[in-house]
């Protein structure tokens, strides 16, 4: 494979940005799930 | 247009008397301007041959004071509460703010080509068009400038958010102008003229969304 | 409306009520995503050719070989970038002319994976032009330049949110810059296009390479995968956007109720002498 490193440099770090990212999102949104009441939180009331 | 001169002569007033244009922003213009000078090394053919570009990158820096300035005059004493109370509409506020920036910007720029001429030895060969050049880039800063101060004027951290707010913005006109005056100096082969016409949209497209985005931004202050 | 909000606003939950931004729309779009991405990394890795043509002398093979791997990220996270970025000048519009905060958190979420996208799209495409280009960076290319300075607005947007303010104040503002990035980018874009009358960048990717089905179809494929990655994350974005709202006016509720009980029964003072305010300080922190 012609370019490995180029190849290998951009993939893991577009991956490594969207991961982190996503995470961090994921975290907060728990984290503040906490101090928000349920019923505040309108998506949770759907059949799930 | 009668409170449109009110509002710019207000402003002019305010500067007239603290000075603070004088003593405070010219001296900043022209030292940049200076380092400037020391970033290319003496070389006197290089320094005429950036002239131009150099010069705007002087005037932005400088713009990016005047328009703190311009709205933390405002924000001092609530004074932008007593300008709403006014019954001025908004739009004519906007205009007369932009008007009084735009008149100590053009003073500004009088300042820093006189001292391009002297220390980068540049030389004017189409004065027209460097002079409707300038003109129509300082309304498009001024338009902007106006704007995005008064976006960033209530938050604590103004000092260091319009900086990374309005430079973007400032691209377009950094380019424009340059190339205008490039070709006013005699050290770009280009038509300024064309350069000149984007000037003009860029202070069109910013005097027109500002007037009319100047109503919500007041707003939210209050 | 529903998808990001869930199906039955205002029906009553058990207290159990799972504490996370997800929801059977985000799960589906989850898993989506991840099978996409396993598809999509065969695809790009292993069932693709490089891009290589026969070049004008004989014996020699011309192309971006398999330099052109990196283009099943780069492109999918341009063209996403300007979705979201367009959504959200479109959203701040909206929201000044019918100020509601949905609009506003919309305009938030998608400013936000915007610019992670572009960064995203920035990187891999420095990334790619190194090899194939033999630059990092080319001032004459009018797309490239139009990108940071988008990137640089957007990320002005980002940091202006981040100021602590009145909700609503920051909303109006952050309305105008949104806007405002979508007025200045069409300017932006014809002075660079004038500035360096040429262009190194494909006119367009597709025509380009020599499209191999496998090729185009990694493209595409890319091109859905990071869509539906992106609304992944534009629906949890949204929730979270929601969730501080709520988390900041929940804080002030509690702490006006305690206030208020306190101011209704001054009664049991204690060794601290009357001391109200800390507490309530505590609570509303």
């Amino acid at each position: 494979m012609t370019h490995a490193g180029y190849i290998a440099a951009g993939w893991s770090i577009s991956a490594a940005l969207l991961v982190g990212y996503a995470v961090m999102i994921l975290l907060r949104g728990r984290r503040l799930s906490g101090r928000v009441p349920a019923r505040r939180r309108r998506w949770m009331t759907a059949e799930d | 247009m009668r409170e449109v001169l009110l509002v710019a002569a207000k402003d002019l007033r305010i500067e007239l008397r603290s000075r603070v244009l004088l003593f405070q922003v010219a001296p900043f213009a022209v030292a940049t301007l200076v380092l400037l000078g020391f970033a290319l090394d003496a070389d006197r053919s290089a320094l005429r041959h950036f002239s131009a570009g150099l010069f705007w990158v002087a005037v932005l820096l400088t713009a990016l004071l005047a328009a703190q300035r311009s709205v933390a005059v405002e924000h001092a004493g609530r004074a932008a509460d007593a300008l709403l109370l006014s019954a001025t509409g908004p739009a004519r506020i906007f205009a007369g703010k932009a008007l009084a920036l735009a008149a100590q910007l053009a003073a500004l720029e009088l300042l820093l080509g006189v001292a391009m001429v002297v220390l980068y030895d540049a030389r004017i060969e189409h004065f027209g068009l460097a002079v409707a050049s300038a003109a129509a880039a300082t309304v498009g800063i001024a338009a902007a400038g106006t704007l995005y101060g008064v976006l960033a004027a209530p938050l604590g951290v103004r000092e260091t958010l319009l900086p990374v707010l309005l430079l973007p913005v400032f691209a377009p006109v950094l380019i424009g102008a340059t190339r205008a005056f490039g070709d006013a100096l005699g050290t770009a082969a280009v038509n300024g003229w064309a350069w000149f016409g984007l000037l003009g949209l860029f202070a069109l497209v910013y005097a027109v969304f500002g007037a009319l985005a100047y109503g919500p931004l007041l707003e939210a202050e209050t | 409306m529903s998808i990001l909000l869930g199906r039955s606003p205002g029906r009553p939950t058990p207290e159990a009520a799972p504490a996370h931004t997800g929801s059977r729309t985000t799960r589906i779009l989850g898993a989506v995503t991840l099978a996409g991405v396993v598809g999509l990394c065969l695809c790009a890795f292993i069932f693709s050719p490089p891009d290589s043509r026969p070049g004008p002398e004989a014996g020699t093979r011309i192309g971006q070989f398999d330099a052109v791997r990196l283009m099943y990220v780069h492109v999918p996270a341009a063209i996403w970038t300007y979705v979201a970025l367009g959504t959200c000048a479109m959203a701040s519009a909206v929201y000044l002319w019918r100020r509601s905060a949905w609009w506003d958190r919309l305009a938030h979420a998608c400013a936000e994976i915007g610019v992670v996208l572009c960064a995203i799209t920035l990187i891999t495409g420095m990334i790619w032009g190194r090899p194939v280009w033999g630059t990092w960076w080319e001032w004459g290319d009018v797309r490239l330049v139009t990108t940071l300075v988008l990137f640089l607005v957007y990320a002005g947007y980002l940091a202006m949110r981040s100021v602590p303010a009145a909700p609503e104040a920051r909303a109006r503002r952050a309305s105008i810059l949104g806007l405002g990035g979508a007025v200045l980018i069409p300017i932006v874009n014809r002075s660079v296009e004038w500035w360096e009358n040429r262009t190194l960048h494909q006119q367009s990717t597709l025509e380009e390479l020599r499209i191999e089905d496998l090729t185009l179809f990694t493209l595409v494929l890319g091109i859905f995968v990071m869509g539906v990655l992106a609304l992944w994350l534009a629906v949890h974005r949204f929730r979270l956007a929601w969730l501080e709202a709520e988390a900041e006016s929940a804080g002030l509720r509690a702490a006006l109720a305690e206030r208020r009980a306190e101011a209704a029964e001054p009664a049991a003072p204690t060794a601290g002498s009357g001391e109200g305010t800390p507490s309530a300080g505590a609570a509303g922190s």
